[in-house]
């Protein structure tokens, strides 16, 4: 009997097992079912679920599966499971080409370009210069980009016009160097009678973009990153030591907010809580701030350097090899990623520019701010990623949060700690 | 003849119940076998095997973003840490702020369990106000203190210049003292209602004879407190020790969401570490030398927590 008993036991259990997995199966039926994994701001900033409806209503016989990664842990886990040629989504949207060196390195995804060919009905001339670079990793297009940002100094024009420092149209002086910028920034601070400061003349953005922050302040100045080698960075001159040593005094005086050295965020929320005048982040924090300071408040201007150029970074797109379906989450970015309501969308609302040329066009045309700074975005250009990004990021960080606010620490002792931890990581 | 006869009757009748019970035995032990084969392979594939897996690893040199093979390294990751100037500052925090927690975590536990344990009106409320911390996630408590104590934009800092303490108004998360002892408050906040539970349901099970008796011979107050209460809570003391430790070295959501270890990894801690150097840096091997660093902690200040806690016994 108890024999009987387990066996049937085992039976049931082995029956719920097979029907419960057959189900899944079974509710998609013949439909072909694409899945996309993102994190939460990318589905809403680049509006993916408005894409995933208009795929699905132009071919219904495609699913098309939002699912959003929580965290940068997910990222690492795809690796193992690619790895074994096994993957829950055919599509990634990642926060920058540099999470993608670790996939690339492997071979674990697609070259839009040599495996999908991709561009052969989609031509690059479709994208605006310099977007498609930013998904490129050893010359190989592993990545594409779904939307682009450049750099830029958000501004806050009444700040600017009740310290005086606005030309005679009400328009704020140009930047021209970095001691104006820091200068400026004392200028723009405000005090209590107790000493305590009220409002914070600027804010750089010293968390985990000081990478590109940096990168943006050498190609702004000198039209390059790197020194001859291509790949160091070109720090070790006058123009960097200076630079360093007028972002120091700015911490050192509260012109400058330190709250990017914990908080991302800090600094282009205390610009949108107007508490904070200028804004050297991605260009696109201006446009954030317009519900609560108003678009006739706000400027955007280049980074001061004699160039004028900056840098671009993208949210980019990989396909994994173990995906099913890579030609068919091709056309879903052609048309739906890449289609007018996300790309015009994303920036005209959230400042995430387009990558496809006609609807950049259309959507600048609406929003005259951004031509602050056209001559910089027509200059753009991408980085390089390092294979070690994380250690070269989180190694420069530490080296400014710390020296910035050191009293014995000088702009030469940082400029060598960073050539130090160049020196240290693998490229 | 017939004792001889009777006897080996007897033998035999004492043969096979001895058979019977044991067959009863063997089929019950094969049962047993087969009902601890689950929870073996379990315990096989997650506990014992990860643990060889990263012995294994900590002894090699292993990138898994970027290396084919693991290459051995005998124990390099280990004498590396001792160089690692990130890896002992983590090593260092860790240690101050299990120091610290640890001491204010039990002492803040056992006065609330006290309060409680005496507070009869509205001792619902109490007990809800001190255990909702533990059912709000760790990660949100951070975000919402990080708002509260933005510099610039923060209720804290408003609050102190609307009542005219604006001199007070401070960087408290990016300065580095500050941070530290913001991270201690916020982690002891979130993790001081389990420990206090724990407090009340010993002091709970103390039988009201003792504390009867103990008044009647004039044992009040702080005497109650030291001969009564706290003697009989020395298994209460072993559990929320070991399970205070376990959380103050294992620290982790705080120091990550509210400063990421900053400034300046002024707040970074061995289990951060531990995690960047693996799903950060891909530097697998090395992540598992630091994680053994931190097993053996654990194991140490566990240890040491049990004999100080049953030390009088």
């Amino acid at each position: 009997m108890k024999k009987v008993l387990s066996i049937l036991l085992v039976l049931s259990l082995v029956m719920v097992t097979v029907f419960a997995s057959g189900a899944g199966e079974a509710s998609t039926g013949g439909k072909k079912t694409i899945t996309i994994g993102a994190e939460s701001w990318e589905i809403n900033k680049i509006f993916l679920e408005h894409a995933a409806k208009e795929f699905m209503a132009a071919h219904p016989d495609v699913t098309v599966e939002i699912v959003t990664i929580a965290d940068q842990t997910k990222l690492s886990n795809y690796i193992l499971d690619w790895a074994k040629g096994s993957t829950d989504v055919d599509l990634v949207f990642l926060d920058g080409g540099i999470f993608s060196a670790e996939y690339a390195a492997k071979g674990l995804i697609y070259d839009f370009e040599k495996d999908l060919n991709f561009f052969k009905d989609f031509p690059k001339s479709n994208f605006t210069a310099g977007s498609l670079e930013t998904g490129l990793q050893n010359g190989a297009q592993v990545c594409l980009p779904a939307i682009y940002e450049v750099y830029g100094i958000s501004i806050n024009k009444q700040m600017f016009k009740e310290a005086g420092l606005v030309d005679a149209n009400g328009e704020p002086l140009p930047i021209k160097t970095w001691d104006d910028f820091v200068n400026y920034a004392e200028k723009l601070t405000k005090k209590d009678k107790n000493g305590t400061i009220t409002q914070v003349g600027g804010s750089i953005q010293f968390g985990n973009n000081l990478n590109t922050i940096l990168g943006a302040a050498l190609y702004s100045q000198f039209g390059n990153v790197y020194t001859s080698d291509g790949i160091t960075f070109n720090v070790d001159n006058d123009y960097v030591r200076n630079m360093i040593a007028a972002w120091q005094k700015g911490i050192q005086s509260g012109a400058l907010s330190q709250s990017t050295f914990v908080d991302n965020a800090g600094g282009r929320n205390g610009f949108k809580a107007g508490q904070i005048a200028m804004c050297y982040e991605a260009a696109g924090r201006w446009m954030e701030a317009v519900a609560t300071i108003g678009a006739e408040n706000l400027a955007l201007i280049p980074i001061p350097g004699e160039y004028g150029g900056t840098i671009c970074f993208g949210c980019q797109m990989v396909i994994p090899k173990a995906s099913k379906n890579p030609d068919l989450v091709c056309q879903f970015i052609k048309e739906a990623v890449y289609g007018e309501y996300c790309q015009t969308n994303a920036f005209t609302t959230y400042g995430k520019m387009s990558v496809i040329q006609k609807h950049f066009d259309a959507a600048l045309e609406a929003t005259p701010i951004w031509k602050g700074i056209a001559d910089a975005m027509s200059k753009a250009k991408p980085m390089i990623t390092y294979e070690e990004s994380q250690k070269w990021l989180e190694g420069l960080d530490q080296i400014f949060q710390s020296g910035l606010v050191s009293k014995t620490t000088t702009a030469a002792d940082m400029v060598k700690q960073i050539l130090t931890l160049s020196a240290s990581i693998r490229k | 003849m017939w004792p001889v006869r009777v006897t080996c009757i007897t033998f035999s009748r004492k043969g096979i119940m001895q058979n019977t019970i044991s067959f009863r035995r063997k089929a019950r032990a094969r049962w047993g076998v087969i009902f601890v084969i689950p929870t073996c392979v379990v315990l096989f594939v997650f506990v014992f095997y990860p643990i060889c897996y990263t012995l294994v690893l900590s002894l090699n040199e292993y990138n898994f973003a970027y290396d084919m093979h693991m290459k051995f390294v005998g124990f390099k990751n280990f004498l590396d840490m001792f160089k690692d100037t990130q890896f002992l500052t983590a090593l260092k925090n860790t240690m101050q702020f299990t120091v610290f927690m640890f001491v204010i975590l039990v002492v803040l536990a056992l006065s609330l369990a006290l309060l409680l344990f005496n507070k009869k009106r509205r001792s619902w409320f109490y007990r809800v106000s001190i255990f909702m911390p533990i059912v709000v996630p760790a990660s949100l408590i951070c975000i919402l203190f990080s708002f509260m104590l933005a510099d610039n934009f923060g209720i804290v800092n408003k609050f102190l210049v609307s009542i005219g303490l604006s001199s007070w108004s401070h960087n408290w998360l990016t300065d580095a003292k500050t941070a530290r002892v913001w991270v201690i408050i916020v982690s002891v906040w979130g993790k001081v209602g389990f420990c206090t539970i724990l407090f009340l349901s010993g002091l709970q099970n103390i039988s009201q004879d003792m504390f009867e008796a103990a008044e009647i011979d004039g044992a009040v107050g702080w005497k109650k407190l030291f001969y009564i209460m706290i003697p009989n809570l020395t298994e209460t003391f072993v559990v929320v020790g070991i399970w205070a430790i376990l959380q103050c070295l294992k620290l982790f959501v705080t120091p990550n969401v509210l400063t990421k270890g900053g400034p300046a990894n002024a707040t970074l801690v061995l289990y951060q570490n531990i995690y960047n150097t693996a799903f950060n840096y891909f530097d697998m091997g090395y992540a598992a030398a630091q994680a053994f660093v931190l097993t053996a902690l654990v194991m140490i200040f566990s240890l040491l927590n049990m004999k100080i806690s049953k030390g009088d016994k």
